[in-house]
């Protein structure tokens, strides 16, 4: 039996029509007014030499028939100079306007990747970084079509569509009426039978991703798919999803082809309705067959105008799409934002203080309950407690990813919220658990810690936290290419990086999250050792998980239920009888000695 | 050449459409080449000459045509497309199948991108080919050789005049496509560029923040952004030099010929109605030298693309089903390393092992970073294969194992955790999808993962993994122990699977295991002390050797390399200890 697969992309693909959000977008091209003017100008004039040319093919095929010759060469010369026109045009309205397109796009990408980088960590807990990517990247490109063709396009298209009228209604506007009695028939077949055709498409798209979606993950999985002996399910599951895209893709695929014979009967309807009554006119006056082939060239014409509106129609729909989701971030504000007199911290000595803080993600259940404690410059404070009990938070305030509901968090007696974040953090340093690695050079990964330090500096980091050596035995050294995914660093290498990373950045106030996963003894005493080092002379926070970290710090939180429950040194609180603290290393003993 | 014929070897089992097509294809082509000629007879017989009663058959006939033409055109392609849709699913469910069978080696040295460009992008190259292409070429040719024909019939002079000219629209085209598209695949790869620069930084975000390096991020970003529009602006240009110049090129054709037309009709031997007939054909001249390129170039790249696919399908699993596959009647799980030895290209990995496990013992491995452990423990599984020496399970060498049921009872947890997008049930049942819920719940229950999956939104039914709910590193790990318990084992392997759980719920874990699967034999490859010390046998490997065994205590007393692990683990506890007391 084939399993069920999850849909990956469960966004709107196309939108109604949003005037306001449209004409935000324009206000990206306003800087290129010049250009999309220039180019408007070229375009109408490309468009009246192409429109001039069946003309004087009609005039010349009129000529010929009563063997004129004396205007043949004006009209032959007419026509390549026309050409020329029309070439030449061209070819700047689409490097202007293109030009004009893509810095318009550009431009927008930038402000939006802007916007991401000063969003809080409340705005990330809820969006999955793939999303964010498809809006940067895909979101963006798909309002290409947009700007570089689409609204120039239609103007000029709609003068097109008046144009011809107006030409052919000169030349004879009886037999332009019956020719253009096709005309519903072709906007039927370009709105509506198009209509039809687009949808299918994105059904054959949305089937491909879930293909491409399911595929990427069992590729991932195989080793997973092997040991468990998974292979013929996957098969079938495969098998099926595959099926699922010959079908769709053939339902897309019947109607698209069934569109240009369509538009071709109608284009031949109205030919052989033009020649039937035309033929009377000829009857009449045999010269009149230049203005007939005349009307049947332009005739041939009006598809094209009809078929870009259809097409710019579409586009509309599915670029509002894209539009609303980069406006819906652009117009998302960060919960955290320098205040308009947020003050620049001056160089601090590290004092942390909580007063009375109160703090909830959700506004409804609170994670930490009044909160208070003062912290002297210089000591190390280590966090315990069980899981979900508020330890994060506590770090997570301090560093201000998120502002406590209630009370206040001090550096050097400094409220939070009235610093600006920038000049905060640089004297700060987070060491999540999970550390992230870029893709770049060991020596660039830990110069993170802060740009300008000079290789020398980096070096001397690595080798207070004892990373030197690995670093060094490594084929390129410091210059060894890492990153995040398929990195050749271990677990442990990887946090002596980040040590590195942050003891460059020398700040005053330390948060370490400490990593539980277990290392190899080598390496763990190399780590211990080089917290050592880090911590020396900060304040530090660390959540700890290590026993010799938890001794040795100035002072334990052990707190519990979003409260500070025990409070003290590593002497004191295992006096406690029946403390918190006590039992915690009673446990841990036990586990590691116990017997059978 | 021999691509070719593979690539015919895929179109075979639907030559029927093949054929049905090209046949269609033909009447399309010589509708299409008459058209010109009825509008011919229009203006020459009914119009010159005022045979007007001759109208209406004509314009039947160019109705008829037009209705011809569109009908079989529309049957063709659906042919095709149903021809090249069954050959790519053929291929790729086929391709698909293979890699099911590939062995841990196979993915070692191809990454998952990899892979997927060529499941995608090249598979697509060469459906493209079958699709359009062989339509394409006969079509072209047929379409250029009749216009020429019917051309020649009505004015040699001016179809000699057309064609002196369009060698130069090839020659521009082809031109043009030669210096675009290295453009074009800059374009992507810059894209690429973009996209990781980008996914980085919403990976990172949170030592992004740490260290306030927004500023730095933005310019980075900045610069590969501007890099882009510069790229694609590049292209832009190029199109603009080539394309509209191009396009005159065909329409200077029409000109011409009406310059010859003049010569000719002033000498009389010229009827306008051929005039007018020559110039439908000239389109059809033009097209096939503008479209000359492209289709040399879709084929070099589908053939290309399908050199790459057969790389594929021609790297043989390794490791395949011996011809006389044995299995024993039920497994106990009694494992026997004999001098196994094992090399990964030219490293050796394993030297010389000699490792006796009987039903029911637990077996803890141990060794820094890269000493072998969880080679040797793959090595049960046949995930690869051993190089010299043998490995037995249950007497019967595992290179003659029926693979499949060998691994059925081995409840392998590895390392780097990977759950599905699906459902926490359906991950637990992963190896057994028949499994009902009362088993998945026991399971996690064993694993001690009872207690989180009842706190989840929606319990077993949750979703997670990439495009689910985020687990934290010890539920994930606890989720795959599940799992592996789930298929009820002979043999279990928990590969480092408890570092991210706490020493509590490991102890816990450790305890459920022991009761369900008191039998079984269990390999364990960990780091802390605690996790090891009970085990019936333990082993140090260094550099792919075992340079101690023996069980907790004889160790202990040996007072080697595993005594100075658990003496420095041990030295913060023994303080706490002391203290305690």
């Amino acid at each position: 039996m084939a399993r069920v697969i999850r849909q990956l992309d469960d966004e709107a693909l196309e939108k109604p029509f949003n005037k306001q959000q449209f004409v935000r977008l324009l206000r990206y091209m306003k800087p290129y007014k010049k250009q999309v003017g220039f180019s408007l100008v070229l375009m109408v004039i490309a468009m009246a030499s192409g429109l001039a040319n069946p003309y004087l093919m009609s005039r010349a095929i009129g000529e010929l028939q009563v063997k004129a010759t004396e205007n043949m060469p004006w009209i032959l010369g007419g026509m390549v100079l026309l050409a020329i026109v029309g070439a030449v045009c061209t070819r700047y309205r689409i490097r202007w306007m293109d030009s004009a397109g893509r810095r318009a796009l550009a431009t927008l990408r930038e402000d939006l990747f802007h916007h991401i980088q000063g969003m809080s960590f409340s705005f990330f807990d809820t969006r999955s970084a793939g999303k964010l990517l498809v809006r940067v990247i895909n979101d963006v490109n798909s309002l290409n079509d947009l700007f570089t063709n689409g609204i120039v396009n239609v103007l000029i298209d709609c003068m097109t569509i008046v144009l011809l009228v107006i030409i052919m209604m000169a030349v004879n506007w009886k037999l332009t009426l019956i020719g253009m009695c096709i005309l519903p028939l072709l906007i039927f077949i370009l709105f509506k039978v198009k209509r039809i055709m687009r949808l299918r498409w994105q059904r054959v798209r949305v089937k491909n991703s879930t293909m491409n979606g399911y595929l990427h993950e069992s590729l991932t999985g195989m080793r997973v798919t092997e040991a468990f002996v998974r292979e013929d399910e996957n098969d079938d599951t495969f098998r099926s999803v595959n099926s699922d895209i010959r079908s769709s893709w053939m339902k897309a695929v019947t109607i698209n082809n069934l569109f240009w014979p369509m538009l071709d009967l109608t284009g031949n309807i109205g030919t052989v309705l033009v020649y039937i009554f035309g033929v009377e006119f000829i009857k009449a006056d045999p010269l009149f067959l230049a203005d007939l082939l005349l009307i049947i060239w332009y005739l041939g014409r009006f598809w094209q105008p009809l078929n870009t509106l259809s097409n710019f129609y579409n586009s509309l729909l599915s670029a509002t799409a894209s539009m609303e989701r980069i406006f819906e971030i652009m117009d998302t504000e960060s919960d955290i934002q320098d205040k308009e007199d947020a003050k620049p911290l001056p160089p601090i000595k590290g004092r942390v203080t909580f007063e009375n803080v109160t703090f909830s993600y959700d506004r409804e259940k609170t994670v930490l309950k009044d909160v208070s404690f003062d912290i002297a410059p210089g000591n190390t404070i280590a966090l315990v407690g069980p899981t979900g009990a508020g330890k994060t938070t506590i770090v997570n305030l301090l560093s201000r990813f998120y502002d406590p509901t209630e009370g206040s968090v001090k550096i050097d007696g400094y409220d939070l919220r009235d610093l600006q974040l920038t000049s905060m953090r640089k004297q700060m340093s987070v060491m999540m658990q999970d550390t992230f690695i870029f893709s770049g050079t060991i020596m660039e990964n830990i110069r993170y810690g802060r740009l300008d330090a000079t290789d020398e500096e980096v070096i001397e980091a690595a080798k207070t936290v004892s990373a030197h050596e690995f670093i060094m035995n490594m084929p390129k050294g410091y210059q060894t290419e890492v990153n995040e995914r398929g990195s050749s660093l271990s677990q442990g290498q990887r946090q002596l990086i980040s040590f590195a990373r942050a003891l460059l950045n020398d700040p005053k106030i330390l948060i370490l999250d400490e990593a539980t996963s277990s290392i190899d003894t080598r390496t763990e005493m190399l780590i211990q050792k080089a917290l050592d080092a880090l911590l020396k002379n900060r304040t530090s926070f660390v959540i700890a998980h290590r026993l010799s970290t938890i001794r040795n710090a100035d002072c334990i939180f052990v707190v519990q239920d979003g409260k500070i429950a025990e409070k003290g040194n590593h002497e004191e609180l295992i006096k406690l009888p029946g403390g918190h603290y006590r039992s915690l290393c009673e446990a841990q003993y036990r586990f590691m000695t116990a017997d059978e | 050449m021999d691509t070719i014929k593979r690539i015919w070897g895929l179109v075979k089992p639907y030559k029927k459409h093949l054929i049905g097509g090209l046949i269609l294809q033909t009447i399309v082509i010589v509708a299409m080449l008459v058209k010109p000629y009825i509008t011919k007879f229009i203006v020459d017989d009914v119009i010159t000459k005022g045979l007007y009663d001759k109208l209406i058959p004509f314009c039947i006939m160019l109705l008829g045509l037009t209705v011809l033409t569109g009908g079989c055109n529309f049957l063709r392609s659906v042919l095709y497309e149903r021809m090249s849709q069954s050959a790519m699913w053929d291929l790729r469910t086929g391709l698909y199948a293979h890699l099911q069978e590939m062995p841990y080696e196979f993915f070692d040295k191809h990454r998952v991108g990899e892979i997927m460009s060529l499941m995608t992008g090249d598979i697509d190259g060469v459906r493209h080919l079958i699709a359009f292409g062989i339509i394409h070429v006969y079509e072209q040719a047929l379409r250029f050789v009749g216009a020429f024909i019917f051309m020649m019939t009505m004015s040699w002079q001016i179809t000699l005049l057309v064609l002196a000219l369009t060698p130069l629209i090839a020659v521009m085209a082809w031109v043009f496509n030669k210096k675009v598209r290295p453009l074009f695949r800059e374009v992507r790869e810059q894209n690429a560029t973009l996209n990781t620069i980008t996914q980085e930084n919403l990976a990172g975000m949170h030592v992004v923040k740490a260290y306030a390096q927004e500023p730095y991020e933005e310019e980075r970003f900045n610069k590969e952004n501007q890099k882009l529009a510069d790229m694609h602006l590049k292209v832009s240009w190029l199109w603009s030099s080539f394309v509209p110049f191009m396009d005159i090129l065909g329409s200077l054709c029409t000109p011409i010929a009406l310059l010859g037309g003049l010569l000719l009709t002033i000498n009389g031997t010229l009827d306008i109605g051929t005039m007018v007939g020559v110039t439908g054909y000239i389109w059809m001249l033009v097209d096939p030298m503008r479209q000359l390129p492209n289709i040399i170039n879709m084929v070099t790249n589908a053939v290309t693309s399908a050199e790459k696919l057969f790389y594929y399908v021609d790297f043989g699993a390794s490791i395949k089903e011996p011809e006389n596959a044995m299995s024993p009647k039920e497994f106990k799980g009694h494992v026997v390393f004999d001098h196994v030895n094992f090399s990964y290209g030219h490293q050796m990995v394993l030297k010389d092992i000699c490792l006796e496990a009987k039903p029911g013992e637990t077996v803890a491995i141990m060794g820094a970073t890269g000493s072998g452990k969880s080679t040797l423990v793959t090595l049960l599984g046949r995930f690869y294969d051993i190089h010299s020496g043998s490995l037995k399970i249950d007497g019967i060498d595992v290179r003659q194992h029926s693979i499949k049921p060998l691994r059925r009872q081995i409840g392998y947890v590895m390392q780097e955790t990977f759950l599905f997008s699906d459902t926490i049930a359906d991950n637990i049942r992963y190896g057994d999808p028949s499994g009902d819920m009362e088993r998945v719940k026991r399971s996690a229950k064993v694993a001690q993962a009872t207690e989180f999956i009842d706190h989840m939104p929606q319990g077993y039914d949750t979703v997670v993994g990439e495009r689910g709910l985020g687990l934290s590193g010890g539920q994930k790990q606890r989720t795959a122990i599940a799992r592996a318990v789930m298929i009820d084992p002979a043999i279990l392997i928990l590969d480092d699977s408890t570092s991210a759980v706490d020493m509590e719920t490991e102890y816990q874990i450790q305890q459920e295991l022991k009761e369900v699967l008191k039998d079984r034999t269990t390999f364990i490859i960990a780091h802390r002390i605690s996790s090891v010390k009970n085990a019936d046998q333990i082993i140090v490997l260094d550099n792919g050797e075992i340079a101690e065994r023996g069980n907790h205590k004889t160790l202990m007393e040996k007072g080697g390399i595993y005594y100075q692990m658990v003496m420095d683990q041990m030295s913060s506890a023994v303080k706490v200890e002391k203290e305690v007391q």
